[in-house]
């Protein structure tokens, strides 16, 4: 949609990317599932580690002595403040910009030059978090600033970006759209049929699965008349339907 | 040449991406839209015909957000002159689906109240019967247990419907500012078409909607209850901190009005144009030039 923000980078090799910016809504969604995965990490950890100690002491004072307790507790604090600190460099390092939360809105991090976020850029992004979450000045920060940099990301140098997938056309053509090609290659001008045209074409045969009947019915046969009128076609044979028509028309512009 | 759309409309827009996108219309067009809320909100004052018009004219709003999605702006004088010839229509689509959403409310909130006293009871009873052979802790336990299980899936049960009736009626008044030719009852009929089977989608963006425009109020209600202290304790007057308490809530009233009029008109675009092609529809009159008859109406 062109309401999202757009940023144009420049690689190093003088190579131009476009990306979509993440835009406050996924981040607040991804942020607030991060949250919550984060807060069940440390309640779960706080669990175990209680039965677990619950259940081991005698066995551990047995075997180590009378401090085994104290180190037991010094140990599962650690990991405590290692989840607490490193959940957000943990997981942006190891996927690449993504965290459980970014992953699931589709969303990464990546740096200004384009370049995959590393460990430096991760840390910075998680140091201030906390600054950020105060106040709600992120928030602001990325409502507001054109380029959606909270303060971890305009420190670390660090944008946030959206994931965006192509989906290959994986629709089916029927048997008799399949069959008409051939005849349509010959009587019609097929030449005639641009680019955007055929994409028309191409997305309403991936989409028409899932429009209404009667929205469906009207659109195909617009379809079906305006692409008769470009490619020029002076008779019809009988009892074609607009959708095996477009179907037609598809295969026909491929194989042209 | 004409520009293709670049999200794949196949896919739903994302809740977080609808919540953006609506952010940015609003942005775009923040002092007409503030405007028209705040005149909605002056409307409220009068009874009947003046909640009408408040439908209306947030119908308005959307119809301008519209305008914007689809690249085909509507002047403000325009479209009120036409969205005023259905103050009626408004208030009839906007107390239709009041109605329903009352109705649907009581309907979960008693039934699901029934079912789960119905398994409750049943639990119950049998562990009384349990009991009665075995005096044994251990059941005790798992009764409780069960019976908290029991509760907690409760209130899953009714924040789902009642999240999942809302969302039907949810933009009952949408249809109705935007396509030509309809009615009151057709646009809250359309409403609960077009909501079919987006559950997750709509829950998504209700939870997005509450999570971006939370700072906003906690922040600013915040700032407020300070200042409120100090004149408290400095003037030491009740009254006037109440009259700055409302006045804000009624200033937030009219600041989201229009945040939400674009969310619920970017998820109807959403809709339409999965379930009806109307983005194809769109681009298809753009090739056969007639980009200026479509869009608005298709009935």
């Amino acid at each position: 949609m062109h309401f999202l923000n757009r940023i144009t980078l420049q690689t190093p090799e003088s190579v131009e990317l476009e990306f979509l910016l993440a835009g406050i809504g996924n981040r607040s969604l991804a942020l607030l599932i991060d949250y919550i995965v984060w807060g069940s990490m440390l309640f779960v950890f706080t669990m175990i580690v209680t039965i677990f100690n619950q259940l081991t002491t005698g066995i551990f004072q047995q075997i180590f002595g009378i401090q085994a307790n104290l180190w037991f507790r010094a140990i599962a604090l650690m990991i405590f403040f290692l989840i607490y600190v490193g959940y957000f460099v943990f997981f942006e390092v190891l996927w690449q910009g993504q965290t459980p939360g970014k992953r699931y809105t589709k969303i990464r991090v990546i740096r200004d030059d384009g370049r995959r976020e590393s460990i430096q850029q991760a840390l910075l992004r998680a140091l201030l978090r906390p600054v950020d979450d105060l106040l709600t000045i992120g928030f602001f920060l990325i409502l507001l600033g054109k380029q959606e940099k909270r303060l971890g990301d305009i420190v670390a140098g660090t944008l946030v970006i959206q994931e965006e997938y192509l989906v290959a056309p994986n629709f089916q053509v029927s048997s008799q759209g399949e069959e008409f090609v051939a005849q349509l290659l010959e009587t019609a001008n097929i030449a005639q049929l641009k680019p955007d045209d055929f994409a028309l074409i191409r997305d309403y045969l991936q989409r028409r699965k899932n429009i209404s009947p009667k929205a469906k019915a009207e659109l195909s046969l617009n379809l079906a008349r305006q692409t008769r009128t470009i490619i020029d076609l002076k008779k019809l044979p009988p009892g074609l339907t607009a959708d095996v028509f477009l179907e037609a028309v598809y295969l026909a512009y491929q194989r042209q | 040449m004409l520009s293709q759309p670049n999200i794949q409309p196949s896919q739903p827009i994302s809740p977080g991406n609808v919540i953006t996108i609506a952010i940015a219309v609003y942005r775009a067009n923040l002092k007409t839209y503030f405007r028209l809320a705040l005149i909605a909100h002056l409307w409220l004052c009068i009874p009947i015909y003046g909640w009408g018009k408040y439908v209306a004219i947030s119908g308005l709003i959307s119809r301008l957000a519209f305008g914007e999605l689809i690249h085909l702006p509507e002047n403000v004088e325009d479209a009120n002159r036409k969205l005023n010839q259905r103050v009626w229509s408004f208030f009839w689509a906007a107390t239709l689906s009041t109605f329903f959403v009352f109705c649907g409310f009581l309907l979960i909130l008693f039934g699901s109240l029934i079912l789960f006293a119905f398994i409750g009871g049943l639990i119950g009873f049998s562990g009384i019967i349990a009991q009665f052979f075995s005096r044994n802790a251990t059941v005790m336990i798992t009764l409780v247990i069960i019976t908290l299980i029991l509760r907690i899936a409760w209130i899953v049960f009714f924040v789902l419907g009642i999240g999942w009736y809302y969302s039907r009626w949810m933009i009952a008044e949408i249809p109705l500012a935007i396509e030509d030719g309809i009615s009151g009852k057709q646009s809250v009929d359309r409403s609960w078409e077009l909501t079919k089977s987006s559950f997750l989608q709509i829950q998504g963006i209700l939870l997005v909607w509450v999570l971006v425009s939370s700072p906003l109020t906690i922040w600013v209600s915040n700032i407020l209850q300070i200042v409120l202290k100090t004149t408290r304790s400095g003037l030491n007057l009740e009254k006037p901190g109440d009259i700055i308490y409302i006045l804000f809530a009624i200033t937030m009233s009219i600041f989201l009005l229009p945040f939400w009029q674009a969310v619920k008109t970017v998820l109807y675009y959403d809709l339409r144009s999965r379930k009806e092609g109307l983005d194809l529809q769109r681009i298809s009159a753009q090739f056969s030039q007639k980009a200026d008859q479509l869009p608005l109406s298709d009935r």
